[in-house]
This record gives structure tokens, sequence and C-alpha cells, in this order.
């Protein structure tokens, strides 16, 4: 043998293994070294050259034993390898699988990720944000506010309303009623909706399409009952609900109350049927009452009963204006507060207007509103656009700018509420 | 050189099997080893009796590198490219069980077979 032999060796090895050539490089030089290290002994020992590589080479073995050897590695490794994919596989798949029944919007057992954590959450009763203990109802109703708030796309056309009930059921994981007042009205299960929208909360899409059907929305402990719009206004869907307004409260300027407190403590004239007819209504009723005293016999010029009309009148307002202002709260930025949502979204809707039935009170920084859908969802979004300037990250308070431009909101408000006041008389 | 073993001198092949990666680890315990040396120490360490043919070393350097039990990297030295060995942190620790495991195999068996005398007692 010599050192050809070897190359041949290591060359029959190379066809037997799959090496790439880089690898069988490396073996080559590996087993070279070796090769040359045995010789070199071999020699020293006394042996003659040609007998010592031949010697050597014999040493290594069978080259068919060798690569079955190495063969045996590398199925190893291969193996190795196999077992680690098809675990991580298995392991994916059976991750892709959980998150896939998980956010399945059909899958009512699994809810949406956003109503199982509400669920978790309200489990104790009590709201994480908040810390607000919540009635079962108020929780139901949470989990469906939260599941109309989600982004869709709505495309029906000439779609039956009872389908598209079931379309939204699907969506939402919410029960969807039609209620007799919206049949009685315009709109039945099988009323074609012609509507299409793209990528809008689905509150705000919802209340648009049914305001096409003279219909709009009312949530109901968890229910979503669809009402007639004229029926949105009867007292039996308002709906109560409070607003963790405690930090908000905190940045606020102070205020005196506004229209509303001036029309609770009686002394505003918009429940009488506003501005000056309060006056009127006064002065007509003291006319009445000096003529039921008076002897016809005895009457005096018109003129001087006028007069003393007028100065008995006079004397009158003012005991009522130092009653009001004895009555007046302090102020408060619970009254800004106050003042902001009623003068800001829909005025007209509460019951100090003279024409809506909302009641608003804030108590302990929690404002307490009983109100339609319609003004319910204004007044979120007044009061998140309110906290989205103010409070910033929520704790660093208010700016000079804010308290500044917030300050003329609230004198705006107030003067209005003044100049309600004064008109009454 | 040591001269020629008969076959009854050396260790039967299915005793070597089960010790081989042990004898492999503790060589390589106190110093980096190349292939031949690691053969080389083998044979000197069992006085012969351990031949290790070079097709069954390096195909098991290779399989206790891809275990991660040793490493090895290539220097250059005498204007010579050679392959070292070493071992990693695993392989010590694994060399540590081992050894341990060892211990109590050797006793077990030193105990049966001195127990039932089926042995002639090591002259001393």
């Amino acid at each position: 043998m010599s050192n050809q032999d070897f190359e041949n060796y290591i060359a029959l090895m190379g066809k037997l293994l799959p090496l790439s050539k880089a690898q069988l490089d490396q073996m080559s030089g590996e087993l070279q070294d070796h090769l040359q290290m045995r010789v070199l002994d071999l020699v020293n020992d006394g042996v003659a050259h040609p007998d010592a590589i031949s010697q050597a080479i014999d040493e290594f073995g069978d080259a068919a034993v060798m690569a079955k050897n190495f063969q045996s590695v590398l199925n190893l490794k291969r193996r190795r390898w196999m077992m680690r994919f098809t675990t991580f596989s298995i392991a994916g798949t059976f991750l892709v699988a959980v998150l896939t029944m998980a956010l399945w919007p059909d899958n009512s057992r699994f809810g949406s990720p956003d109503i199982s954590m509400a669920i978790t959450q309200n489990d104790g009763k009590v709201d994480q944000e908040t810390g607000l203990k919540l009635s079962l109802g108020t929780q139901q109703t949470i989990l469906a506010e939260k599941a109309l708030r989600q982004v869709v796309s709505l495309d029906y056309d000439e779609t039956p309303f009872s389908d598209v009930e079931t379309d939204l059921e699907k969506r939402t994981g919410l029960n969807f009623l039609l209620h007799s007042s919206a049949c009685d009205d315009s709109l039945t299960v099988n009323e074609p909706i012609k509507f299409k929208l793209n990528e809008m909360p689905l509150n705000k899409a919802l209340k648009l399409m049914l305001e096409t059907k003279n219909a709009t929305y009312v949530i109901d402990e968890g229910v979503v009952m669809i009402i007639s719009l004229d029926d949105a206004e009867d007292a039996k869907w308002l709906r109560l609900k409070m607003y963790d307004c405690r930090e908000l409260v905190k940045t606020l300027p102070k205020t005196g109350p506004a229209s509303h407190t001036a029309w609770r403590t009686g002394f505003g004239g918009r429940q009488g049927g506003g501005g000056g007819g309060g006056m009127f209504a006064i002065r007509s009723a003291i006319q009445d009452n000096e003529r039921s005293r008076e002897d016809p016999q005895q009457s005096s010029p018109a003129f001087d009963q006028s007069k003393l009309l007028d100065q008995k009148l006079a004397k009158i307002m003012s005991i009522m204006k130092a009653e009001a202002e004895k009555n007046r709260p302090d102020p408060s930025s619970e009254n800004t507060l106050l003042n902001l949502v009623s003068t800001m979204v829909q005025p007209d809707s509460w019951t100090d207007s003279g024409h809506g039935i909302g009641q608003i009170q804030v108590v302990n920084g929690i404002l307490v509103v009983s109100q339609t859908e319609e003004v319910l969802q204004g007044i979120e979004d007044f009061l998140a656009d309110l906290e989205g300037n103010i409070l910033k990250d929520g704790k660093r308070g208010v700016s000079l700018d804010s308290v500044r431009s917030w300050k003329d909101i609230a004198s705006v408000s107030e003067s209005r509420a003044s100049e309600s006041t004064d008109n009454s008389f | 050189m040591a001269g020629k073993l008969t076959q009854n001198e050396k260790f039967e092949r299915d005793l070597l099997r089960g010790s081989l990666d042990l004898m492999v680890l503790s060589v390589l315990a106190d110093e980096s080893h190349y292939g031949y040396s690691i053969q080389k120490r083998l044979s000197a360490a069992s006085m012969g009796k351990v031949k290790l043919p070079a097709g069954t070393l390096y195909p098991l350097l290779h399989r206790l590198e891809t275990d991660k039990l040793i490493r090895s990297r290539w220097e250059e030295s005498t204007g010579r490219k050679r392959k070292w060995y070493e071992l990693t942190a695993k392989g010590k620790k694994r060399l540590k069980v081992q050894v341990s495991q060892w211990h109590q195999y050797a006793q077990c068996v030193t105990n049966l077979v001195n127990g039932k005398g089926a042995q002639p007692k090591p002259s001393g």
C-alpha cells in the first residue's frame, strides 16, 4: 500500500458517506494526520517506511466499516433533527389550534379574548380598571358595550333583518332582539336591509343602519334590544350608567353650579316654560292675588295699582335672589364636570332643558347618568376626549394652557347658567 | 511498544462497548487531545489492552461532538493542521455522573464476583 492507497481509501469513504466536499476535506485531513503520526511511530520502532504505511492503513480497518460507523452518527443527527422538527411542529400546530379556537367568532364557548378577559376580571364583581363594585346586569352591559366597540365592515344587500341579526350575533356573541315597538313601525324580521360600511365601530355602524329604518338600539342587561326611534325617548328605555371620573375631576378647575342646579333649586325658569315665562307667571300670580283681596268698591286708579304691584314684585325678587345666592353651593370641580357634560352633550336631552328626560349627578367623582343609548355614547366619547386632552398620562395633571382653556369653557358654561337664571325673573 | 497481546489478554468487545465514552471523556478531562494522541493514551493507560481502531475512534469522537459533550478546533502547529478535541461544560458534567456510576457499577460487580468466588482473586 502507498499514499495512493490512502487517497483511494478516503475517496471510497467519500462515496459511501453523504458529505459535502468541505466535510470530506476535514475528515481526510484528520485521518491523514493520524496516518502520518502512526507511520512516524512505526518507523521510529524500526519498521520500514513502506511497511509502516501499509500497517497504518491496515489499522484503520475496512473503509466500509468506518463509513458505516460514520453513517450511524449522521443518522443520529438526522433522527434528532427530525424529532425536534416534529416536536416543534406538533407544539406549533397545537398552539395555532388553541388560538384559532379562542379567537374564532363563532365559538361562543371560548368567546373573544376581550370578552373572556372582561369576564375573568369581573368574576369578583369588581371592575379591575375602576375598582368599582358592579352588579351582574352592569357587568353584562359592559361586556356588550365592549363587543359593540369592535371595528367591523358591514355589507348587506337586501338582506332580511333576521339574517342581519344572526350575522351580528355571530360577530359579537351577543343576543339581538327585535322589540315589538320596532315591529310596529317600519322594521320587521323580513325587512330587507341594504347597508354598506367599511371599518367602523359596530355601535356607530349599527346606529346608522337602524336609523335608516327609523329604529335604534338599547342594551338591556347584555341584550341588544332593537326599538323604534320614538320609543328610545321613552323613560323605560333609559339606561343608567356610571362613569369613573375621579381622576378627571381632580384636574378640572372649580366652578359654581349651572342651569340644572338652578332648576333643581326651583329658581330656574325652564321648567315653567323657560326664559321670561317664570317672571311673567309670578307677576300674574301676584296680580290675581291682589285682585282677589281688594274690594272692588275701594279700587284705586289702574296706574297706582300697577306701581304698587311692581314694588311688591321687586321686593319678592330681591328676597328670592338673596335666597338663591344663599343656597348656591360652593364652586367645585364636580360642578365643572356636570356643567361640561350637560352643556356639551346634547343639551336639549336633559330634564333641566325642559325638553329631555335625562338625569345627571356626580357623586364622589362618579358621574351617574340616566340617558338614552345615543347620549350615553356621546358622553363616553366626550369623556374620552376630555381625558385624552387633560389627563395626558393620567397622573401629570393639567398643563397651564389646558387649565386656561378649560376655565374658559367652564366660565362660558357658568355664564350660560346665570343667563338662564337671570332670564327667569 | 508493548509486545502483542493474546486474545484472552485483551478486553472483550462487549465489555468495552459500554465504557468507551467514559474512557474517551476521561482522557480529555485534563487537557485537549487530537485523535491519534487519544488512541495512544488509551493504549498506554490499559497497557495495550485497549486498542481502539481509528475506524471506531473517529466516529465515536464525531458522536460525542454531536451530543455537545466535546468540541473541536483546528490548529496549525509545526506546519501541520491538526484537529484538537476538548471537553465542554456538558461533557464535564456527564463525565462526573458517569465516573460516579462506574464506581458503583464496578463495586457491585466486584462484590458479586468475590462473593460467588467464580473467578480466582487477583494475586497480590
